[in-house]
């Protein structure tokens, strides 16, 4: 008897956790997720100022951390939670799975935003009418582009002479840059599985491999700023435009070139179905792709859209350039993302499965 | 006997099943969610989506790969071995100078030597790429000058396997000498005065005498010790992709930071059954040895026992000295530039707003606290449920604190990732409105409860047994022996694992990562956030307070120990 009881005693939390844990495997509440009704932006504020708050995800603090003071100045009212996740995909799906209602909406590179597409967690969105160009709604209507990231050479400009600044990423593979570059393995992973999906696939594993064997590069995800700074290593290759754009703002004395092929992708918005604040997080996201918002980003973090439908003047001088440009799109990502596994074998060092 | 004595105490059974309910919460959620993981399949799915089914694919992706036979799991035994070895014997050395050797003014002594422990990681990182990078380290460039070297890179080289094992050896020494200096202490002297009087010379009684005696305590610090290297991620993930070397830890961490987007948790569940079952082995050995007869206990130590010869203090001292403008001074003084002036070594730029930024930033003040409360927190619960563990079944034979005793191990092997994500996956499906506080945190932390069974079981068994039997004849209850006499003698043990899970606290990185919300954010993803937002000088800040909470804990932690020192000398 008293050893029943002691069992007893340890098995009800076990239950009762694992009840608990049974009971919530239900899928996300979802609201409506219909498009809104409402024709124009100020009745979509008046929504989302009595729903006072939204939430916005995003892997890294600082691609949002400007949004809640600049979208205060422009929709007052409307209080901007900032939540950040190594993982946002995997943090909506738990999220969802557990009907937990936290994020509204996320912001995300479209090409790894399918998994949430596939699994129904996402509203497609009728973004011209909220005010977001035709050419900047993507992933089929689900997100609402903000941005581009273009993969960019930075580069020491008191310790590289012009006639080493390499004008296209088939010149890394030159033994003058062995030794002298670091790059972040995720990111070269991306961007060669990036050049992959538009070229040939053999031919950009091969360079992968070349570079990865070759080259020895100074691998880091985390310390590229440093390495440069310390002059360790003169070249940081395949990072984003904008960062290293930052870095020369900063009075470092750096170089930003955008190698042949240039690479692109599209950053933006999307809303979660379960969003416990749609309205708010729509405006948000409306705003983040307007005009405004994209001043508003570029003020803050020196990103700019390079896209051939940016007015920028940094895009119009690309497009002048003559470069051969891979903007990211649908297609090409479910390529980009089925070559990925491949290239981070290669950048990891774990050689050819 | 000890065991035998207190079997049928009602006090104890009662402490047993309160241990295990708590183990339950803050291990056993972990634990089971990663078995249940490594058998969830296919990669493209999380474990707990309903598409997901019941698979060994993550078994035969991670173990049958040749490559983790021939190069992974050969890296990581030397990598191992390499770096306790050497954290182990500066640790040790270290230990037996101020616990058994006559130094003077060990108290501010012991805290340089702990101080390393309270810096983070990249800013250790980075001071060793500013020392030993191989085109431009400061050492590098020296030695290419002294020498006359014509080529633009060498002789040094931290992105090496040497380089690794070197940076993470000198890293964990203090974590070494934190965890080896009680059980030096613990060495009865009067042992090594009788071999002293016998004729023993320093050598023959320390190898003869000294060294069997504390071979139980320091074992079972050494096999933790090596346990951890064995799924460290740190030097190995900063250093070892450049140098081409992945060990388990990286091998781990790949699939959790892999570029496609979805982590492979599966994958990553099922690589950790490896590390599972090498701690498993570890404890069985070590129990062998920690449970062999030992008659060590810890009443009658003193310091002084050993004398150095004067040239022998001086080489200490000065190797002391070296190690610590090393590992302290040079990091410290690589952050204080940065946060001065926004960048490492230039100094070129506008000079960044450091502290100024901070103090008026209601981010840092917040994140400061929370920092402090889940340090504290989990460093509190860590060693209450580790040392009560350790207490119940280092006296009772029962089934139950047996399995506790051997669940408790298993935390060793669990990477934090799989832990953030178990937790995270618990307390969302709990309704106990904890999701997303700085308590979930708190209770996160905490189930690295190996190190601290392991350390008081290892203090347990030095305890003279008839200190216990005496008590018992005098009909103490089990409750007030462990109260009353166990636990004075075995604080040593209990103050460095709490201050071991104290510091792991401030410096935790995937956790709060993982589990992030504005509510309970750490000065660690400060760092991250600011440094990903360009505030370099603010990040370089941000890290240097960490430093500073962690060096008050490290302060705070010698001084009770030199309080319990002088109180047991007094009595």
């Amino acid at each position: 008897m008293n050893q029943i009881r002691k069992i007893a005693i340890f098995a009800v939390p076990v239950l009762v956790v694992a009840v608990l844990f049974l009971v919530s495997r239900h899928d996300a509440p979802v609201s409506d997720g219909s498009t809104i009704t409402a024709g124009d932006i100020a009745s979509l504020y008046e929504s989302a100022k009595r729903e006072g708050v939204v939430n916005i995800l995003a892997t890294n603090a600082e691609d949002i951390n400007w949004i809640p003071t600049a979208f205060a100045e422009t929709y007052p009212g409307v209080k901007v939670g900032i939540y950040t996740d190594l993982n946002v995909v995997a943090r909506a799906i738990t999220e969802a799975r557990a009907g937990v209602r936290n994020v509204d909406l996320l912001w995300n590179s479209e090409g790894l935003i399918g998994p949430l597409i596939e699994r129904n967690l996402l509203t497609r969105e009728d973004w011209p009418k909220v005010g977001v160009r035709p050419e900047d709604v993507g992933a089929d209507g689900h997100m609402a582009i903000t941005s581009s990231v273009a993969y960019a050479i930075a580069y020491r400009s008191d310790r590289v002479s012009e006639g080493d600044v390499p004008q296209s990423w088939n010149e890394l593979t030159h033994m003058k840059y062995r030794g002298k570059m670091a790059a972040s393995p995720i990111l070269f992973a991306r961007l060669s599985a990036g050049l992959g999906a538009f070229e040939t696939k053999e031919k950009w594993v091969t360079y992968a491999r070349k570079i990865h064997a070759d080259s020895s590069v100074l691998w880091s995800n985390d310390l590229l700023e440093q390495v440069i700074v310390s002059g360790e290593r003169p070249y940081v290759v395949a990072t984003a435009d904008y960062l290293a754009e930052r870095w020369k703002a900063r009075g470092l004395p750096v170089e930003v070139v955008l190698p042949e092929p240039v690479f692109i992708t599209n950053f933006g918005s999307v809303v979660m179905k379960a969003a416990p604040h749609p309205n708010a997080a729509r405006l948000l996201a409306a705003w983040m792709a307007s005009q405004e918002g994209r001043l508003a980003r570029e003020k803050a973090l020196l990103a700019v859209d390079l896209r051939p439908s940016s007015a920028h003047q940094k895009a119009r001088q690309l497009r002048e350039s003559g470069k051969t440009l891979y903007l990211d799109n649908k297609e090409a990502a479910e390529r980009r993302n089925a070559l990925i596994p491949e290239m981070d074998r290669i950048f990891s060092g774990l050689g050819a499965n | 006997m000890q065991r035998k004595l207190f079997e049928r105490d009602r006090g104890r059974n009662r402490v047993v099943w309160i241990f295990a309910v708590a183990t339950l919460f803050i291990l056993g959620l972990p634990l089971v969610f990663v078995l249940l993981a490594s058998f969830r399949g296919p990669p493209a799915l999380l474990p707990i989506e309903q598409s997901a089914s019941w698979t060994l694919e993550n078994y035969r992706y991670f173990y049958f790969d040749e490559h983790l036979y021939k190069v992974i799991l050969p890296n990581t035994v030397v990598f191992a071995l390499g770096s306790v070895a050497i954290s182990c014997s500066i640790g040790l050395l270290l230990a037996w100078h101020f616990e058994r050797g006559s130094s003077y003014r060990t108290t501010w002594m012991r805290v340089l030597v702990l101080a390393p422990l309270a810096l983070p990681t990249p800013a250790l990182a980075v001071a060793w790429i500013q020392l030993f990078g191989p085109n431009a380290g400061w050492i590098n460039q020296l030695t290419r000058i002294l020498i006359g070297s014509e080529v633009e890179t060498g002789p040094f080289n931290i992105f090496s396997m040497e380089g690794i094992i070197w940076s993470q050896g000198l890293a964990g020494v203090p974590v070494a000498y934190l965890l080896l200096s009680p059980a030096v202490r613990a060495i009865r002297s009067d042992y090594e005065d009788a071999s002293y009087t016998a004729g023993g010379g320093r050598w023959t009684t320390l190898r003869r005498v000294s060294m069997p005696l504390a071979l139980p305590s320091i074992a079972g610090p050494i096999l933790i010790l090596f346990l951890i290297a064995l799924e460290q991620v740190d030097f190995p993930y900063i250093f070892g992709p450049t140098a081409g070397i992945n060990v388990l830890g990286t091998r781990i961490m790949w699939e959790v930071t892999a570029p496609s987007g979805l982590p492979n948790i599966g994958a990553t569940s099922a690589a950790s059954m490896c590390i599972l079952l090498l701690a498993t082995l570890g404890l069985i050995i070590h129990d062998r040895v920690v449970m062999r007869d030992t008659t060590a206990i810890s009443t009658a130590s003193r310091r002084g026992a050993i004398r150095a010869s004067k040239w022998v203090g001086i080489a200490i001292h000065t190797g002391i000295f070296v190690y610590v403008i090393t590992a302290f001074v040079i990091p410290v003084a690589t952050l204080l530039v940065q946060s001065a002036t926004g960048f490492a070594v230039l100094g070129s730029g506008p000079a960044g707003p450091g502290f100024g930024s901070l103090t008026g930033d209601d981010r840092f003040w917040r994140a400061s606290l929370n920092t402090i409360l889940v340090a504290c927190g989990s460093a509190i619960l860590g060693t209450v449920v580790g040392g009560g563990i350790a207490a119940c079944s280092a006296s009772g034979s029962d089934r139950l604190s047996a399995l506790l005793n051997k669940i408790s191990m298993s935390s060793i092997a669990l990477p934090s990732v799989v832990v953030a994500f178990g937790v995270s996956v618990a307390f969302m499906s709990i309704p106990i409105g904890m999701y997303g506080s700085v308590w979930m945190l708190a209770i996160a932390y905490s189930y690295r409860i190996s190190l601290s069974t392991r350390l008081a079981r290892g203090a347990i068994s030095q305890v003279e047994q008839g200190l216990i039997e005496a008590a018992a004849t005098s009909g103490a209850t089990w409750l007030g022996i462990q109260s009353r006499i166990v636990l004075p003698l075995i604080m040593p043990s209990i103050l460095a694992s709490s201050a071991f899970l104290f510091v792991a606290g401030v410096k935790e990185f995937i956790i709060p990562l993982m589990l992030y919300s504005p509510d309970n954010a750490v000065l660690s993803v400060l760092v991250l956030q600011l440094q990903q937002s360009g505030n370099t000088a603010g990040a370089a800040a941000a890290g240097l307070v960490m430093t500073a909470i962690t060096l008050v804990g490290v302060v705070m932690l010698v001084m009770a120990d030199e309080y319990l020192l002088a109180k047991g000398r007094a009595r």
